[in-house]
Formats: C-alpha cells, structure tokens, sequence
C-alpha cells in the first residue's frame, strides 16, 4: 500500500511538471540596430602668429602686435607669457574674436599687461592656445612667438618683437 | 430404477437436447451484433502564428541588424547633442511586448549621455559653426533621461524596462537623444563611440 503510494506520487508530480513545462515556453524574437561613428571635436592650433612692432614713437608706448588666422568660428584664444630664463608667468590674456571673423585675430603685448619688474633685456616667450569658447579646458597645443623688454628713448619700458 | 432399454433412450434425448441448446446459443450470438455507423469531420489548415520585430521597416524574420547609417554625428563639443529617431514594428501575426537595451563600444562612450523617448519624434536644430546643435524629442514620454548607459554588449542597460505592447502591423517612434556631456574631459578630443540597441520583442500574456 505504502509502495503503490509512493508511485502514484512521483507519477502526479511528473506529470506536474511535463505540464509546466509545455506551458511556459514563450514565442520571442529580438532585433538589433548598430548607429553609426558618433564623434567629438579636435580643437586645431592656429599658426605661429606673426609679430609686429607698433608704437615706440613720438611718445607713445612701445608694443607688439601678435596677429594669426581665425581657426574656427567656435575658438577663442588665450595667451601667456613667460620669461625665458625662468619658466615664471608674468602675464596673459584671452581674445575672443567675433564668431565669423575674417580678418586675422590680434594680440597686442603691452608692458603694461606684464610684470616685468621694471627691467629691459628680458626675453620674453607668448604661447597663444586656441580654445572652445563654451569649454575653455578643450585647447589646442600652443604656439610660441618671442619677444623682449626694450627701454626706448624717451618711451622708456617697451616690447619688441623677436630676441634682439 | 433404469431398465437397459431405457439407458440408450435417455442419452440420445440428452445429446438432443444439448444440440438444440448450442444452436439457439449461436443464433442468439447472429442476433447479438449492434448496429453502427462512422462519420468523418476534416479540418482546415492549421497553421502556427508569427512573432516579428521590424526596425525602420526592416528586419523581417528572425533577429537580425540592421545598421542605420542616418544615426551618426561627428564633430561634437561639449553640451552638443543629436536626435534620432527608431520605428519599433510588429511584423508578425501576433501581438507582442517590447523592451529595449543600449550599450556603447569606442573611448566617447562614457561621456554620452542617452535621452530614449517613446512615442517621441526628433527635432534637430543649431549649427557645426555655432557650436550649439540640439536634439530634442517632441511628444512621448522618456523612459531614460540624459544618463550614460553601459560600455558593455554583453552588460547593456535597459533603457525601455517596462514592456511595452504593440498590436499586429502596429509601429512606435521611439525617439533617441545622444548629447556629449557638457564637463567632458579635453582628452577625449577626437574620440569616438558606436551605440547598440537591442529590442526584444515577446507575446502578448506570457510570464
């Protein structure tokens, strides 16, 4: 009696579970869709800018004037500058063109803009950084122009383009 | 007490008697068949029903991918971003349940951030030389909003979990916003990614 109850038990279960079994497969089908490259923006360094000596004369401050192409109408430029013999930043400045500028973007290094501690002879490197104007941490490698501290008769502290 | 005579007699009415017993034994057996009859119903065809998720139209029949050259954006800076959008179909003859999962692949990954609209259409505005172009979804209602999803196929994160049905020869915009996140690092310059969505489809009912 006890075995015919076991049977019976294993018999109900088994069928329990063929039961279930059938029951639950379900129908599926999955599709799958790849998109495309999606990238980011290089920012591109302007060309080493060209350096021209302004003022200096008739009493006016001596300067220079850095100038380069506009790269892309969504850049802005920083510019520092450093003395050559130490490494020290004693100045900078960001330019910030208009969007569609055509004509080429300018930097004028005064030396009141610099702390030159009032000495002549120094020689003095501007490194000139394009930037995103809305992400100012995306910049471009920097280009470097010299220029030098000059006491000019009567102007007195003044920068000139090149080493001298 | 029985004479000799008799003895013969007896036994031949006994062998009579038994005969007649077995013949009326075998026709009552003749008369004993019941009648019958049989009829025969045949049935039409039978034919099993089809499950089928299409995208953009496409795909039909099992699986499949389907690469939609439309979605791609290139030259992106930061707080820029795209829309897209995907036709989610039932191809098939029955009604379903759909969910969707996203991953990424390529170095851009981990700074997108996933905006998934169902029922969303998409809109594109702004320019390359502004720097400002915009995805938005118009309509629908987001079930994942402007997070990063998973840099892992075999991982990827549900952006439609909750199922959602569609009837026999019914379709759904599911609108699609990738933006590069605004405080993305200037080491991913020029960095790229790919993006994988996966829809599974599934009867209608089951557990």
């Amino acid at each position: 009696m006890r075995r015919r109850w076991k049977l019976a038990t294993a018999g109900t279960a088994a069928a329990v579970v063929a039961t279930t079994s059938a029951a639950s497969a379900a129908w599926t089908d999955t599709a799958t869709l790849d998109t495309e490259s999606i990238g980011a923006h290089q920012v591109v360094a302007q060309e080493a800018p060209t350096c021209e000596n302004k003022g200096g004369l008739l009493g006016l401050l001596g300067y220079a004037e850095l100038s380069w192409s506009h790269v892309d109408p969504r850049y802005e430029y920083s510019w520092e500058a450093r003395r050559v013999n130490t490494g020290a930043r004693i100045g900078g400045g960001v330019v910030t063109p208009a969007a569609d500028a055509v004509a080429p973007v300018t930097a004028d290094v005064t030396p009141t803009l610099l702390d030159l501690g009032g000495l002549a002879g120094l020689q003095i490197d501007i490194l000139v950084s394009a930037r995103l104007r809305g992400s100012p941490s995306w910049t471009a490698p920097a280009t470097t122009t010299r220029v030098r501290s000059v006491n000019l008769l009567v102007v007195g502290l003044s920068i000139r383009c090149g080493a001298g | 007490m029985m004479t000799a005579e008799q003895r013969p007699r007896r036994l031949a009415v006994l062998v009579w008697v038994s005969g007649v017993v077995l013949m009326l034994a075998v026709g009552v057996g003749g008369t004993m068949a019941f009648w019958s009859d049989e009829a025969t119903v045949e049935t039409g065809s039978l034919a099993a029903g089809r499950l089928d998720v299409t995208l953009n139209g496409e795909l039909a029949g099992e699986g499949g991918v389907l690469v939609d050259t439309q979605f791609q954006i290139a030259d992106l800076v930061p707080g820029e971003s795209f829309a897209r959008v995907i036709a989610v179909g039932n191809g098939g003859t029955v009604p379903l349940d759909y969910t969707m999962t996203g991953s990424t692949s390529g170095t851009l990954g981990a700074a997108l951030r996933w905006t998934v609209v169902p029922g969303g259409s998409a809109t594109n505005a702004g320019t390359v030389a502004g720097g400002n172009r915009a995805g938005s979804c118009t309509g629908g209602s987001s079930t994942y909003p402007s997070a990063a999803i998973s840099g892992s196929a075999t991982s990827p994160t549900g952006v439609i979990a909750t199922p959602r049905p569609l009837a026999v020869g019914a379709s759904e915009q599911v609108c699609v916003i990738v933006a590069l996140d605004a405080n993305a690092a200037s080491t991913l310059q020029e960095a790229t990614a790919t993006a994988r969505f996966v829809i599974t489809g599934i009867q209608r009912g089951a557990p």
